[in-house]
């Protein structure tokens, strides 16, 4: 068979088209076991982003995008705007609840085993959005311009030139031509402001909806996969409306959780003073930069590891999560088992959901066990 | 399957649909109120009082003030081949002073003796963060992950840092201090310092 044919044959396979009418969509059903809580997470994922999203366009009324402006304008919505604090605080702990929920979806997903076929460009697509969402928390963090803020970008900035130094040749200068891309030509500054801000309203959101309308559409047209132990035992609900109703209480009760939490825990609370001020730069970084938590799994490790094996591990680890649908079926035939009947996809779920969350809640406690009494 | 589906639906699925409509119902009406009034709150804008909006306009009137002499020193270091960066009278045994040198990268000068004074790129080696403008123990110190130079040499002492940071030119005429432009074409961006290698 030709590749042409190959791939159209996949592709028809995986869109099967047909079941997109009115009468599918309105007879959805949801199937009903001890783990159905797993289908509300894409949908808190997906709630999260709504938020970002009215939250975000109400920031920006007051927000100014300039080095001049920018400190002031966000210290302008906290302290003057009447429910501005409200407003600032929701935007960045929903920005960390997407991030957890999307955690909680992709790893109960992949223990469910629900990126087997037909469903691996459900997988595939969801993968994908998860790098747009890093890409936004990253572009977010800059927008407040304060010694954190950019000094924290100054600083994955030179992760991301150091990130392909060991390439031969010109391929090692991409990483620095990406950094040097998203700076813009005047070093750190209203350049690289604009850059972010761009990237952070318009470009990645505009990918992230794209990207999740095809993880919709394909979650839609092939439905909801069931775990395999449940396959031969389980119930179905309707989907309209009665897991709607689930979804838009689990939605209500996370949207009443948000607003306690943004009352009661502004996030400014949480750091030093310090890191807090406006950047100046003549003045020198203070201690304790540190990237938002959900990029600990990587910079941990990037303190007290050779960079070449983080960065290159991180690198093969991310392709494997995109790649994860096809990794799990073949990688067990290489001993010469199915993937049906291998321990493997499970054990590997496993170690990664364990190996990012320690790296997450204890990397620092690592990083000084390993680091010993180096410092001086 | 989606038969006995439906016949379960009939059963269990409607009281369990009463509560969930319930919770949400309630949860939806008493929240978009107080949330529609936030928000509308938020769009409105603040009342400032005039001494709250006299402090304001004050304050950016100060950050253009500080901007335009960026912007000078920017204009400056276009046209000429040495900036005048600090005074050697303002720099004391440990304080040095931190300047925006011919890359638009952060420099800092330092005291080196009775009468002369040396400048490195504030640029840390390890991850790009602005070395402290004061001396601890007689070395440069970097507060981001704690890594300590050779105020002589720039080379790294302790800390995850495992590069020197490079000397900058700098001439001294009377009390000031000078950045000399380096020579050949300047590029800017962030490939202009050295790191650690991978
Ligand atoms: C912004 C990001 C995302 C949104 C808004 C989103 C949304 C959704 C929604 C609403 C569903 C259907 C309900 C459910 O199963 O929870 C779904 C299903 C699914 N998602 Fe996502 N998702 C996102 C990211 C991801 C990621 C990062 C992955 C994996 C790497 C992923 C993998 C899947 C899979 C395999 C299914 C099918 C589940 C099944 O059929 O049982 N999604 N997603
Ligand atoms: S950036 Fe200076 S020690 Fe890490």
């Amino acid at each position: 068979m030709s590749v042409a044919r190959r791939c159209s044959e996949f592709l028809v396979s995986r869109f099967p088209l047909e079941k997109l009418s009115y009468e599918h969509l309105a007879n959805k059903t949801v199937p009903v076991h001890k783990a159905s809580w797993i289908y509300l997470l894409g949908g808190l994922t997906g709630f999260a982003f709504l938020v970002q999203v009215v939250t975000g366009i109400l920031l920006m009324l007051y927000y100014q995008p300039t080095v001049i402006g920018a400190y002031d304008s966000v210290r302008y919505i906290v302290q003057y705007v009447p429910g501005g604090s409200l407003i600032r605080n929701m935007h960045v702990w929903s920005s960390s609840a997407m991030v957890v929920f999307l955690f909680i979806h992709a790893i109960t997903n992949a223990f469910a085993r629900a990126y087997r076929k037909p469903r691996e460009l459900t997988w595939v697509t969801g993968a994908l959005s998860m790098f747009v969402v890093l890409g936004l928390a990253f572009s977010g963090y800059l927008l407040p311009w304060n010694n954190l803020a950019v000094y924290a970008t100054k600083v994955g900035l030179q992760i991301a030139e150091m990130s392909t130094l060991f390439l031969p040749g010109p391929l090692g200068g991409i990483g620095g031509q990406m950094a040097a891309l998203l700076t813009g030509p005047d070093g750190i500054g209203q350049e690289t402001l604009n850059r972010f801000y761009t990237l952070h309203i318009w470009i990645l959101p505009a990918l992230l909806i794209a990207l999740v309308s095809v993880h919709l559409l394909l979650v839609q047209i092939h439905g909801m996969s069931v775990p395999r132990f449940a396959e031969t035992s389980h119930k179905q609900e309707k989907f309209f409306f009665n897991f709607a109703l689930k979804d838009l209480s689990a939605w209500m009760i996370f949207l009443t959780l948000l607003v306690i939490l943004a009352v009661v825990l502004p996030y400014d609370y949480l750091q030093p003073y310090t890191l807090l001020k406006r950047y100046s730069p003549l003045a020198a970084a203070p201690s304790g930069i540190k990237p938002e938590w959900y990029f600990y799994f990587l910079y941990y490790p990037l303190e007290v590891l050779p960079k070449v094996v983080v960065i290159l591990g991180t690198m093969i680890f991310f392709a494997g999560v995109v790649a994860a649908p096809w990794l799990m079926e073949y990688v067990p035939r290489m001993w010469g088992k199915r993937g049906e009947e291998s321990k493997f996809p499970i054990v590997a779920t496993c170690v990664v959901a364990l190996v990012i969350v320690a790296l997450t809640l204890f990397g620092q406690n690592i990083v000084d066990v390993m680091r010993g009494t180096s410092a001086p | 399957m989606i038969d006995g589906g439906n016949n379960q639906e009939k059963t269990v699925g409607r009281r369990s649909l009463i509560v969930y409509a319930c919770a949400a119902v309630l949860g939806l009406c008493g929240f978009m109120t107080a949330i529609a009034k936030q928000v509308l709150g938020f769009i409105s804008g603040p009342n400032l009082t005039s001494a709250e909006k006299s402090h304001m306009v004050n304050q950016e009137m100060n950050l253009l003030e500080e901007q335009k002499q960026y912007d000078q020193m920017k204009l400056a270091r276009m046209n000429t081949s040495k900036l005048p960066v600090a005074k050697v009278s303002d720099l004391d045994k440990n304080g040095g002073k931190i300047f925006t040198d011919y890359f638009l990268l952060p420099a800092v000068v330092f005291k080196n003796g009775e009468n002369s004074c040396i400048a490195r790129s504030a640029v840390c080696t390890h991850l790009g963060c602005t070395v402290q403008p004061e001396l601890v123990d007689g070395k440069i110190y970097c507060a981001c992950h704690m890594s300590y130079f050779d105020l002589q040499t720039g080379k790294p002492l302790a800390g995850p840092a495992t590069i020197a940071l490079p000397e900058e030119p700098i001439v001294i005429e009377d009390d000031i201090i000078y950045a000399v432009r380096p020579s050949g074409p300047i590029k800017i961006g962030p490939s202009q310092t050295p790191m650690n290698p991978v």
